[in-house]
């Protein structure tokens, strides 16, 4: 488990980072935050307040109007396409709306995101069973994504991210479509996942989530960043 | 950040890929196997006649003969004369001199039981001649030409015979050919070329979900583009095969349907030689595997 201390390195930090769409929509203003490894984070926020703005800026598929956003001490502008694309297999992100091949299997997807980080196939078998059974869908491995319920879609979602158990994990609404005790199960693999080490930064309206548990919350309003602390 | 991938790691990776891809898009990839295949059953069909053809030329030119009829017989004296002179043309192998009576005992031989029909025919009836046998290779019209025309010079020629105008047909065939195979060749090539890029422009666009997510999740270009720069390189190597592999059968079947046919007896019909099945093969693998090169730089966004 990694203790988190003050010397423990900086995994994302963000400075006056600041995102404007089309025409004059601002989406965040001057956010500046630092999350250190191992850190399990909840960005909060109404709708609209820029919580996936946030993720997606620090998950590289965007790029900030002003201000920097640094990833394991580096820039995204800095990097070239093959430091990039290492960096993505190094980032797990569950997406809003999955990004889940609908035809293909639920082992098929999971193993996509170990076999573009070529990892050997008894690896990636091995990890898939153990994924699956952490996300209640043991005996659902064969099965097409696209005949599985939201909630389950979402869980193969956040099986893909966590698959390559990566050095950063970002969620953006990873509950969204799953019942209180499911929320609690992704819950705990978040918890897990930093214990080993894994940096999870989960933007969540759900406040079930983060409450009472003793994490760092990020509230977010109107794209400026309020509060900054634990929520009891 | 992790670093490169071992080579087997890799090639694991890429099979395991390339696998998966033709498994889905298998009845496209058929379409543009046999596409190939056809091409190469057309180009390569036609380069078997050429060069059968070649082969039969070569033979018959082998047993070529130049006669030359005399109008009176050539003093036994002038002979070694007449041959030494014939022998200064150079590519000479062997000269002749047949007289009447040798002549008509030949004609008469070749009747067999219908010689009767000479009986009433004067012994010195057929015209003495010169029989020029060119030596094996000398087959150009031009050397021919030349070589007829230097036999007219000789004293008490009337005629020399040498096939001039079945030669002329048969090597405007032979030109005729070669260009129906380079044609053909050229059009391999291009039919190839744009079958295979297509092919591979039209999975790209099929998996273009996929391919998004592969880059979402930090594929790189290696893995992305190499399992269809290998779809191209089996499509060229496997449909070169394939092709080839009919136009032998349509050729064993054609010999063992021509067995005993008079055209078997001037020439024995020969399949194309291994070197150049493998080049044939290796020049069809490649070209698709740089058709799929320029599809992928063209279309794929990695």
């Amino acid at each position: 488990m990694v203790k988190q201390t003050q010397t423990t390195p900086p995994m994302v930090e963000c400075f006056k980072v600041g995102k404007v769409y089309p025409p004059d929509v601002v989406a965040l203003r001057d956010v500046s935050l630092s999350v250190r490894q191992g850190e399990l984070v909840f960005i909060t926020g109404s709708s609209g307040a820029g919580k996936s703005t946030l993720i997606r800026l620090i998950g590289r598929q965007e790029k900030p109007d002003t201000g920097m956003v640094l990833v394991n001490g580096r820039e995204g502008a800095r990097l070239n396409q093959a430091q990039q694309q290492r960096l993505r297999r190094d980032i797990g992100v569950v997406y809003q709306d999955f990004r889940l091949l609908p035809r293909l299997s639920v082992s098929r997807n999971i193993a996509m995101a170990m076999e573009v980080d070529y990892r050997p196939w008894r690896e990636t078998s091995r990890r898939i069973s153990e994924l699956l059974e952490k996300m209640e869908l043991t005996g659902k491995e064969r099965r097409p994504v696209e005949t599985l319920s939201r909630g389950e879609q979402q869980r193969v979602a956040i099986a893909r991210a966590a698959a390559n158990a990566p050095s950063l994990l970002l969620a953006d609404e990873p509950t969204g479509n799953l019942d209180e005790q499911t929320g609690l199960l992704i819950l705990n693999l978040f918890r897990e996942l930093a214990a080993a080490g894994t940096t999870v930064i989960t933007a969540t309206h759900d406040s079930k989530l983060y409450r009472d548990h003793g994490h760092r919350v990020l509230h977010l309003q109107q794209g400026i960043l309020q509060t900054d602390g634990e929520q009891r | 950040m992790k670093g490169k991938p071992r080579l087997t790691t890799f090639l694991v990776a890429i099979l395991q890929q390339t696998g998966r891809n033709l498994a889905r898009s298998w009845p496209t990839q058929s379409m543009s196997l046999l596409t190939v295949a056809l091409s190469v059953l057309i180009f390569a069909f036609f380069l078997l006649i050429h060069l059968n053809m070649l082969a039969a030329g070569a033979k018959l030119g082998d047993e070529l003969r130049l006669t030359i009829y005399l109008d009176e017989d050539i003093n036994p004296a002038m002979q070694p004369r007449i041959r030494e002179q014939i022998h200064q043309f150079g590519d000479i192998a062997e000269v002749r001199f047949i007289s009447r009576e040798q002549a008509m005992a030949r004609f008469a031989r070749r009747l067999g039981d219908e010689q009767d029909i000479l009986r009433d025919l004067a012994p010195d009836f057929l015209p003495p001649s010169i029989e020029v046998v060119p030596r094996p290779g000398l087959l150009g019209l031009n050397q021919l030409s030349q070589l007829a025309d230097f036999l007219s010079t000789l004293p008490h020629v009337s005629r020399v015979q040498y096939g001039q105008e079945w030669l002329q047909h048969f090597n405007s065939f032979n030109r005729l050919l070669r260009i129906v195979v380079l044609v053909s060749a050229a059009l391999l090539t291009l039919n190839m070329i744009f079958t295979v890029s297509r092919t591979i422009q039209l999975t790209l666009a099929a998996r273009r979900e996929e391919l998004e997510i592969l880059r979402l999740l930090g594929a790189d270009r290696a893995f992305v583009g190499t399992p269809f720069l290998a779809e191209g390189l089996l499509q060229g190597g496997l449909g070169s095969m394939l092709g080839l592999g009919s136009l032998y059968l349509i050729f064993q079947w054609t010999t063992n349907q021509l067995a005993g046919a008079g055209i078997l007896g001037l020439f024995t019909p020969v399949f194309l030689p291994t070197w150049l099945l493998g080049l044939i093969i290796g020049a069809s693998a490649l070209l698709c595997l740089f058709s799929s090169l320029a599809a992928i730089n063209k279309s794929l966004q990695v």
